[in-house]
């Protein structure tokens, strides 16, 4: 047990050290960027006075460091500041656009998890079967087709020729659960096809490694059921890499749904994000990229801690 | 950021509670009537009736309700629906009573009086009056304001535009100008309350128009209007206008076959029989002046010929050029970015194909081995590559090499546009005057064909003057046939704007300008 609270209290401090890292990259990428930012932001209507109230606005006068350091301490106790281009506090356009991404990311991975796990196990159990090969090319296709091609395909078919679902992911239109889900069914569908094929493939090799493996044949020989050997004593040890595929899907699913964002249009993160550079709205660009960077490393963190919880190895220490 | 989720939260719980409501009163209602299983429906739907109008646009939180800063496409929605100017355009372009109920200009055309409506009320209740006309044009033209529209309203004097008493407000101009009305209509000059600024106006317009803003959040969702009861003109024929964005066009054509929107702008090409045929949808095509033209500058060699530039016209032909690029969706024009809907536009049909001419005007000119020449061109809107594409195959039968020069859209309004000798570029009808003065003033920004004929510049001032409308005309008219003869443009076409409804939706024009007008709307049942 104190193993394991160890691995967790270090894997944790890991993330923190991590992410400060990531925000002093932030704060100096957005820092660095050529010329004054005030006259950056104004561009064209840059007039010495507008300039002169903008910079007070932004506390360029004061010290690279403080800015920093008020910048990061405002983000932890929930302050953003405000955008430039609205005049407002960033929060109340970030959390609601936030909240969208997320109800769809976690809809999305409901449906990936158990597909990309079926899929990955059948066809590494019977990977001499024929189903499997033409199983298996179809991954391989979904793998090579991008996602917004997947996601006009389907938004022809099942919402103008067949009219099941609707075209328009309009979160706020939601009346009830149900209907959310209905709402939301295709652009989730969009991105699990998208997620599922690469770990389809990455879950069958190693699956199928682990099974040819020394350990795999012994637990057989021994007389243990088909289904204890796979799910038992093959399945934990081949999850590793899944897990990794995962943890990069759940930063995909945050960031890049961007297309599928703007061909169901779904008010998300990814469409502010994209509007904020266009207006250049640094307080907006810098609390997006660090939502990115946490979620990176808290699904890296979560990846390492549920690896780590089905190592038979790890486990044993820990007892 | 709880308040603000709440709002949103607690609207949509309103909108529901609203809907079962509007049910449950009905229900009764029915009672008496003969049961009908659709008939609740459409019941509850003509209670509220609501408009869902999809822009082609993205909405950005740079989104702004206060018209002085009104330029992205959802900035043109909004404000066209929730204010009003003193004047607005009529099918022609020509200046109608908004604000104002009439207007007279004195015998010089320089002093104009303008007679305000009574009985209007902004959206807050305070009352119009002459205050805030002269306070709105002012605050344009205040560089402290920095409108992106006090260029355009450079012509007037801040000092010279008075109230006197409430209703009336008169304004003295430097330069005479017999369509003031007409010049007066930009896409900033939304008249506003006295005092009101951007501060104030940023999130919560306050115009006098048809519609209020019930919510407005730039950026973050839909807008949706509601009908102004106090609206001094007839009522909106819809309760609720809501305003969404679909960029995706795919999407957006799924969206008004799927009935989940009721308007769409812009639906793309290949869509609009199936759009046209139904079932379900239909398409509305207004003719207005949307010109795709090719502008060759009259002081570079080989343009400085005026037989070249003939013969680069006669080479032409615009029939073909209509039915290829555009699918036949437009009217043939004259060589002159000027509407041919507009009043003061040239009659008559536009200049025909005449190969053999254009040869022999080239071998005149001293081409007799062909001319070769470059045209700028580049993807940044549709039908820019298709129109160069078509038009050089046209030429080289007329023994001219039009060599494409493809460039990449980011850049080509800031680094090809005006720079290269013949490039692509396009307009919007404006009123005649406005579009003279921006296109073929010698000392116009924007003259792209480099037209710089002082004579030509004195005769458009007098034009300006001239407040016998016949008179005006005709001197508009030659203008136009000088340039259209010897200028350095090329316009095939002007191009319909065409939107998609659903089939039961009524009143609905598409509009080439940047002014809608979305009170007209309704439906059959």
């Amino acid at each position: 047990m104190r193993y394991a609270l160890r691995l967790v209290v270090s894997r944790l401090g890991l993330a923190v050290i991590t992410l400060l890292a990531v925000s002093l990259v932030i704060f100096w990428t957005v820092e660095l960027l050529p010329g004054d930012p005030a006259t950056r932001i104004l561009g064209q209507d840059a007039t010495p006075e507008r300039v002169k109230v903008l910079r007070e606005e932004l506390n360029l006068d004061e010290p690279a460091l403080e800015r920093y350091t008020d910048w990061l301490g405002g983000m932890i106790r929930g302050d953003w500041g405000d955008s430039i281009v609205a005049e407002r506090p960033v929060t109340d356009y970030v959390l609601p656009r936030l909240e969208n991404t997320l109800i769809l990311a976690a809809y999305a991975l409901a449906l990936y998890i158990p597909l990309s796990l079926t899929l990955g196990i059948v066809t590494a159990v019977f990977r001499e079967s024929r189903f499997t090969v033409w199983l298996s090319a179809a991954v391989l296709v979904g793998t090579a087709v991008p996602e917004f091609v997947v996601g006009i395909l389907l938004l022809l078919t099942f919402a103008v020729t067949l009219p099941w679902f609707p075209p328009l992911a309009d979160i706020d239109q939601a009346q009830s659960l149900p209907d959310l889900l209905h709402m939301l069914f295709l652009p989730a569908v969009t991105l699990t096809l998208a997620m599922t094929a690469y770990a389809v493939r990455m879950m069958q090799s190693s699956l199928v490694s682990v099974l040819e493996s020394d350990y795999v044949r012994m637990a057989t020989l021994k007389g243990l059921s088909r289904r204890r050997v796979i799910l038992r004593h093959a399945l934990p040890n081949a999850l590793g890499p899944a897990l990794r595929v995962t943890v990069l899907n759940i930063a995909w699913l945050i960031g890049g749904v961007v297309l599928v964002e703007v061909i169901f249009t779904f008010p998300g993160i990814g469409q502010l994000l994209i509007d904020s550079i266009r207006n250049l709205d640094t307080p907006v660009i810098e609390a997006i990229a660090l939502i990115f960077a946490a979620v990176y490393i808290l699904a890296n963190l979560g990846a390492d801690l549920v690896a780590a919880g089905l190592n038979p190895r790890l486990r044993a220490r820990a007892r | 950021m709880n308040e603000r989720d709440m709002d949103r939260r607690g609207f949509l719980k309103v909108v529901g509670v609203a809907t079962v409501a509007g049910m449950a009163s009905a229900s009764p209602a029915l009672a008496g009537a003969r049961p009908s299983v659709a008939e609740p429906l459409t019941r509850v739907q003509k209670r509220l009736k609501t408009v869902r109008y999809a822009m082609s646009g993205k909405m950005s939180s740079s989104d702004i309700a206060d018209p002085a800063f009104n330029t992205s496409q959802h900035d043109g929605r909004l404000i066209s629906a929730a204010y009003e100017q003193l004047s607005r355009y009529d099918e022609a372009l020509r200046a109608r009573p908004q604000l104002a109920e009439g207007w007279e200009p004195n015998a010089k055309a320089d002093m104009w009086t303008f007679r305000l409506r009574r009985g209007v009320r902004f959206h807050d209740g305070s009352r119009f009056t002459a205050k805030d006309v002269v306070y709105s044009f002012r605050r344009l033209l205040d560089p402290a304001t920095a409108s992106p529209g006090a260029g355009t309203l450079a012509f007037l004097d801040p000092d010279g535009i008075r109230a006197v008493g409430d209703y009336t407000v008169r304004i003295r101009l430097a330069q005479p100008n017999a369509d003031l009305p007409l010049s007066l209509i930009t896409r900033q000059s939304y008249i506003v309350p006295d005092g009101a600024t951007k501060d104030d106006l940023r999130r919560e317009a306050n115009g006098t128009g048809a519609f209020r803003v019930k919510e407005f959040d730039p950026g973050q969702g839909p807008t949706i209007f509601e009908k102004n009861k106090r609206y001094w003109g007839s009522a909106t024929k819809s309760d609720v206008l809501r305003l969404v964005s679909i960029s995706e066009p795919a999407a957006r054509v799924a969206a008004l076959k799927r009935g989940q929107v009721d308007i769409i702008e812009d639906p793309p090409g290949t869509e609009l029989r199936s759009l046209k045929a139904g079932p379900g949808t239909r398409t509305v095509t207004q003719v207005k002046g949307n010109m795709e033209v090719i502008a060759m500058q009259m002081d570079v060699e080989p343009f400085n010929d005026v037989r070249v530039r003939q013969a680069l016209k006669l080479a032409m032909d615009r029939k073909k050029m209509l039915q290829l690029v555009a699918q036949g969706n437009g009217t043939l024009v004259n060589d002159i970015p000027i509407a041919s809907i507009l009043e003061y536009s040239v009659p008559g049909a536009p200049r025909g194909r005449d190969v053999s001419r254009a040869k022999a005007l080239l071998r005149q000119a001293g081409y007799e081995d062909g001319l070769k020449v470059k045209l700028s061109v580049s993807d940044v809107q549709a039908r820019f590559i298709e129109i160069a594409t078509v038009y050089k195959s046209m030429a080289a039968d007329a023994d001219i090499d039009v060599e494409l020069e493809i460039g990449p859209g980011d850049t080509y309004w800031d680094n090809v546009w005006l720079k290269t000798p013949m490039f692509v570029s396009a307009w919007i009808a404006r009123p005649t005057d406005a579009m003279l003065a921006l296109l073929l003033l010698s000392k116009a920004d924007w003259n792209e064909t480099h037209w710089r004929r002082a004579k030509w510049d004195t005769r458009l001032a007098t034009a300006r003057r001239t407040l016998n409308y016949k008179k005006r005309q005709a001197i508009y008219r030659s203008l136009q046939k000088e340039v259209i003869e010897q200028g350095g443009y090329l316009v095939p076409y002007m191009v319909n704007t065409i939107d998609a409804t659903r089939a039961n939706v009524r009143g609905w024009k598409p509009s080439g300008t940047p002014f809608a007008n979305f009170t007209q709307i309704d439906f059959t049942s």
